[in-house]
């Protein structure tokens, strides 16, 4: 993620100016989506968050300030998205714990299929954990952001990131227990 | 809730934030602890895997959607700051359906509000006194609004509304030539011979001023069945020429004289149901006779050999305690 010129490109929508716009959806619609698919588990409700989120980003450019960086900025309001589409659509409970996780093993050759394959195991492993558990996660192993960053887009304390973190990666282990690195 | 020392380590081992030292000091603590290890071990298992899963691809055209719902135009603060040229992406659907659904209501408060700023009077508006005396003089203005709109409370023109299906229901009062006592045959007005059948049914044998008979006068416990005799009223009492059809409207029953509070719940009693109604000897046991069913229905010629095929009889159904006792015998 870029954030030499984040405060230009804010600077840039405040003005009014579209391409700046455009060159800020084209550099964090991305990892926006992926964020908000993770801790969704759909496409179609990714892809409605990812809109709202920047088009909320316009209308809350005014509210943004600049001490933070703008792609935290940016997940908090995906986040908060997120948590309140799946209030909405009151999905907030985890699945089932005894759901049934689909075994990668038997894979075939093609790399893009055994990713597939790895991608959509995890997220119902994701998807079996509570909304918490897999926000932090998805933060912190899908989007790479540091506990700082977590702990900003959260309204959290870093050490309560870092404990939430850690239960959320004890029960990822128990969950792909039986998952082989290839 | 903070983590211990060991998992502080492993937090930073999975990381790759833990220094040569922390590392040594994790390896020196799960060499001795198992659980500790097999703890870590599936951490980091679980670390690799989400590392290892590949990003989802966004749909195609996420960008051009999101664009083209960003609606272009000038906002009150880029017009202050910025110049008037070019477009402006200050404004989205979503908030421009917002601000259509607020109300003229909300408009006006939020207009005096800036008034009020404007004005600068914090120290009015920003008390609980003023805040609730603008909201009342809003209330006040509103509900005068509201009263020449819908006309409420009704002015004195309007009050007819609330009589003329009363009027409906009044019938013509008698006159003083209406009421010919003793002489039921003639030309009479319909109410007039109402009023004859009714003195004659009661005996009475002096004029009746129209005027003296008002609805409050006779009440409902006065007309009981048991004050009124059928024996009282004869076929001849009542002229068939006096009952004319126009005397039953069907104007005179008015939906609205049928409420729904006299039908209640109560006039259907639980215990007007008794139990006894339905007698345990309604349905005798001499009903269903045993001669119904004669042995002679079902004739041993009924089963053939042939119905019964070996095929039907699974060797499962006979146990072998069961063929053995056969063979023993």
């Amino acid at each position: 993620v870029e954030t030499d010129d984040d405060q230009a490109l804010v600077d840039g929508c405040r003005n009014g100016d579209r391409a700046a716009f455009a060159t800020l959806v084209t550099r964090y619609q991305r990892p926006i989506y992926n964020a908000a698919y993770r801790v969704l588990g759909n496409a179609d409700d990714a892809s409605e968050v990812a809109q709202a989120v920047f088009l909320r980003n316009v209308e809350r450019l005014d509210d943004y300030d600049s001490q933070y960086r703008l792609f935290s900025w940016i997940y908090r309001i995906a986040i908060n998205e997120a948590i309140d589409l799946l209030r909405r659509n009151r999905r907030e409970e985890p699945l089932d714990e005894g759901i049934e996780l689909a075994d990668i093993d038997g894979a075939g050759p093609e790399d893009r299929y055994r990713d597939r394959q790895l991608s959509d195991r995890i997220q119902r492993a994701l998807m079996s954990m509570k909304v918490e558990d897999r926000v932090v996660l998805t933060l912190r192993h899908f989007s790479g952001l540091s506990y700082k960053d977590i702990a900003v887009v959260l309204h959290a304390e870093e050490k309560t990131v870092k404990s939430r973190l850690f239960e959320a990666r004890q029960r990822m282990g128990e969950l792909l227990a039986d998952l082989r690195i290839r | 809730m903070s983590l211990s020392q060991a998992e502080t380590l492993i937090q930073a081992v999975l990381d790759g934030d833990a220094s040569a030292a922390e590392r040594a000091e994790l390896d020196r603590l799960l060499a001795s602890d198992e659980a500790l290890c097999a703890t870590f071990e599936s951490m980091r298992h679980a670390c690799a895997m989400l590392e290892a899963s590949p990003d989802v691809d966004p749909p195609p055209g996420l960008v051009e959607s999101i664009l083209s719902r960003a609606t272009l135009r000038g906002s009150s603060r880029a017009a202050t700051h910025q110049s008037l040229s070019g477009e402006r992406v200050v404004a989205t659907d979503a908030s421009r359906a917002r601000r259509t659904k607020q109300s003229w209501f909300t408009g006006l408060v939020h207009l005096l509000k800036e008034i009020g700023m404007n004005e600068q009077k914090p120290g009015f508006l920003g008390t609980t006194k003023g805040k609730f005396l603008v909201t009342a003089g809003v209330a006040a203005v509103a509900l005068a609004g509201l009263s020449t709109v819908i006309d409420f409370p009704p002015g004195s023109n309007n009050t007819a509304g609330t009589i003329v299906p009363a009027e409906r229901h009044r019938a013509p009062q008698n006159s003083a030539q209406d009421i010919n006592v003793g002489s039921p045959s003639g030309a009479q007005s319909s109410n007039a011979g109402a009023i004859n059948a009714a003195s004659g049914a009661a005996g009475s044998t002096g004029a009746v001023i129209p005027n003296a008979v008002t609805p409050n006068v006779v009440s409902p416990s006065v007309a009981s069945p048991d004050v009124v005799s059928p024996n009282v009223i004869s076929p001849n009492s009542v002229n068939p020429n006096s009952v004319s059809p126009n005397m039953v409207s069907p104007n005179m029953v008015s939906p609205n004289m049928v409420s729904p509070n006299m039908v209640s719940p109560n006039m259907v009693s639980p215990n007007s149901v008794s139990p006894n109604m339905v007698s345990p000897n309604m349905v005798s046991p001499n009903m269903v006779s045993p001669n119904m069913v004669s042995p002679n229905m079902v004739s041993p010629n009924m089963v053939s050999p042939n119905m019964v095929s070996p095929n039907m009889v699974s060797p499962n159904l006979v146990s072998p305690n069961a063929a053995a006792g056969v063979r023993s015998n």
